[in-house]
């Protein structure tokens, strides 16, 4: 897995933006960018190329389900891997971010080691995908 | 003042136009005539609600002006109470802060220790780096209850607001649709866990 992909952390709580932020430098990865809302995610994300989304789903703004949404509904964005990363952990809302296309769903509170083990499976998957 | 009859004269009028009302409604419905019959029954049904709409457009302001506008710096008022419990969550948000700094220059300080000269030592390095990660995902906590917070903020002040301008027709209600926030043990249905998250995208193909 190439270590240098741009990353992108949505989240409006700056507290949960670095802690992904800091699991992900353990990981190795340390080219990341952070958002506060969808609004800000998708202005970032047209300005440069990005290779991942992490993002909450309850946010003020734009919540991370229409970020999701929007992501896959923009030709230029629609390959980014998405993994949603929230507190919300109703079945249907599970349901309606994989109809969206998430391609991962980390439930909080996480440790650290299943952050880790959801976006080896995310690569693993784009990988064989690739 | 009272009639000779101890009816004050605006009672007096009021009852008058009732009994006139429920006479054009009788003989509306004896004539058969459908649209003066409703008419009438419209106006006697507003007659009827309109007291107590009034009261309670006044018990509203009433509230409003003892826990809003009124505030008296007793901790009384519902926009101090919202300030306060932002107030926690920036406090909060702050401490979580200063315990990742100290976790970052703990995993900085270790970065400084000579290189491990035996597997043991390498293990124990490791097995510390390990829990340095688990502490920062574990300061996760004031995420979950900054939501639960800024969501009893968001009631309260809609219930302030609401009190302001009282419309029966329009009951109050939290315009949010960012998402639940975390569940309440006792107060929301039992959350999936990330097991039944797994098994859940599994079973959809993911």
């Amino acid at each position: 897995m190439d270590k240098n992909i741009r990353i992108l952390i949505v989240d409006d709580f700056s507290t949960m933006r670095r802690i992904v932020k800091n699991l992900l430098n353990d990981l190795g990865f340390f080219n990341t960018a952070e958002a506060d809302d969808g609004h800000s995610a998708l202005a970032e994300l047209r300005k440069g190329p990005f290779d991942l989304v992490v993002t909450d789903w309850n946010m003020p703004g734009m919540p991370g389900i229409d970020l999701l949404r929007a992501i896959r509904g923009d030709a230029a964005l629609s390959r980014i891997p998405v993994l949603m990363v929230t507190a919300e952990a109703k079945r249907e809302q599970i349901i309606e971010a994989a109809q969206a296309g998430v391609n991962g769903y980390v439930i909080k509170p996480f440790t650290a080691a299943t952050l880790g083990d959801k976006l080896a499976k995310v690569f693993e998957r784009l990988g064989a995908a690739a | 003042m009272s009639t000779a009859t101890g009816v004050a004269p605006a009672q007096a009028d009021g009852r008058q136009a009732l009994e006139s009302c429920l006479h054009a409604a009788l003989a509306a419905l004896e004539s058969g005539d459908d649209r003066a019959w409703r008419a009438n029954v419209d106006e006697l049904i507003q007659w009827r609600t309109q007291p107590l709409v009034q009261g309670l457009v006044r018990l509203a302001r009433e509230l409003e002006q003892a826990l809003g506008a009124g505030g008296t710096g007793r901790n009384g008022s519902l926009p101090e109470a919202c300030l306060r419990l932002e107030h926690v969550v920036k406090i909060s948000e702050e401490s979580s802060h200063h315990t990742l700094d100290l976790i970052q220059d703990c995993g900085m300080l270790l970065g400084t220790l000579p290189d491990a000269s035996t597997e043991e030592q390498a293990a124990t390095v490791a097995a510390i780096r390990s829990r340095f990660s688990e502490m920062t995902a574990a300061q996760g906590v004031q995420d979950l209850t900054g939501q639960i917070i800024r969501r009893v903020v968001e009631l309260v002040r809609a219930v302030h607001a609401g009190l302001g301008a009282v419309d029966p027709a329009r009951p109050l209600q939290l315009h949010h649709h960012h998402g639940s926030g975390p569940a309440v043990a006792g107060l929301d249905p039992k959350p999936a866990s990330q097991e039944d998250a797994n098994a859940l995208l599994s079973a959809l193909g993911l």
